[in-house]
């Protein structure tokens, strides 16, 4: 499983992997322009493969007011 | 996917713009737009001494390192709201990022001045957002011009004018169309000229510049924005730019470049008349500049 953490809402989820980062967001029902991904502290392309047993974080990047 | 410029791999990917960077060619493609928007616009002379207006978000932040690294003598201003934990929160992240960087920063306490946004907003019965937009307007002008700087920098980006774009055409309000602009000239000694030079720049685009110079900021959302119409704005133009990249661009960039014309128009006899607009003078009660007697600030502090 992927475990996503999204940073902004402290809230968890598990995906069942492989996928790409594209893959993962539409999943989400996530628009790839509004959040960031990261894993390891590294930001990730959205072609980047996430394997079972990897931890990536959502970056929501949307503010304002 | 690879580097556009050096074929390292890519930490950053942009869809409008067809490429991918590695982390050092995109601080590069960050400080290109930055340094483009400022010369396009004449936003500044190189080396000017600016006032940058500092949340402790993404986008002032950067900002602020940004004009330092492009050679400006950039001081900052933190307006703290009074907005509980959100504002203790931000004001540490601004302090930590001045002290770390040995920066000039100046702090207004909303909270000491015992008029905190929550307070005057319950008090005079407004949004809060627009009570803290008058607040946060009245002191960085004030504090730009007591304190001698010709320009006042805000981290204004992309996706915050898109959606204010499509805001006050779906409203048609006119007269906020007239005005927005990236560059707002001064008025005199009383009104500093205010420039947004992040505005070539996305809302992801700050966000991982603020992440990969390892600048530490406030990620939580202020809670009295939480359901405000222009986060709506910008939602509907990320599914549009989603389906078709660079939508939110030609969008923003289509209408500096019409705005000229539209400009005419409205001056003209054939376009509806700008409502009359009071002299710009200054406030009897506090002394800023103001198009009414006394100013919007006094007004709401004074209810």
């Amino acid at each position: 499983m992927i475990r996503v953490l999204n940073r902004q809402t402290g809230l968890e989820k598990e995906m069942d992997g492989p996928k790409t980062v594209h893959e993962l967001l539409r999943e989400m029902s996530m628009v790839e322009g509004s959040v960031l991904v990261m894993r390891s502290g590294e930001l990730l392309t959205r072609d980047i493969r996430i394997d079972d047993g990897d931890q990536v974080e959502i970056i929501p990047v949307i503010s304002g007011g | 996917m690879k580097c556009r410029r050096c074929q390292q791999k890519a930490l950053v990917d942009l869809k409008h713009h067809h490429t991918a960077f590695c982390k050092e060619c995109f601080f590069e493609f960050v400080r290109r737009q930055v340094r483009r928007a400022i010369q396009e616009h004449r936003m500044m002379e190189q080396g000017e001494r600016v006032l940058v207006c500092v949340s402790g978000g993404k986008d002032s932040l950067a900002l602020w390192d940004l004009l330092c690294n492009l050679g400006y003598e950039a001081h900052g201003l933190h307006v703290d709201l009074g907005i509980e934990d959100y504002s203790r929160h931000s004001r540490q992240k601004v302090e930590g990022f001045a002290k770390q960087r040995g920066l000039t920063l100046r702090c207004v306490s909303l909270e000491e001045l015992q008029i905190p946004i929550p307070l005057l907003a319950r008090r005079s019965r407004r949004p809060e957002c627009s009570v803290c937009g008058i607040v946060k307007r009245h002191f960085f002008n004030k504090l730009a011009v007591e304190g001698g700087y010709r320009v006042v920098a805000t981290g204004h980006n992309l996706d915050d004018e898109a959606g204010r774009l499509l805001g006050n055409l779906l409203h048609w309000q006119w007269e906020y169309l007239l005005k927005q602009r990236p560059v707002l000239e001064a008025v005199g000694e009383l009104l500093a000229r205010k420039v947004q030079p992040l505005c070539r720049l996305t809302e992801r685009e700050t966000a991982a510049y603020a992440i990969l110079r390892n600048i530490d900021y406030v990620i939580q959302e202020c809670p009295m924005s939480r359901g405000a119409t222009s986060l709506r704005y910008k939602e509907v133009l990320n599914l549009l730019e989603d389906r078709m990249p660079g939508t939110k661009a030609s969008f923003y960039q289509g209408f500096l470049k019409e705005a000229a014309k539209l400009l005419e128009v409205w001056k003209g006899k054939q376009g509806p008349q700008p409502p009359p607009e009071g002299e710009l003078s200054r406030c009897s009660l506090c002394g800023a500049a103001s198009f009414g007697d006394p100013c919007n600030f006094c007004r709401l502090t004074s209810v």
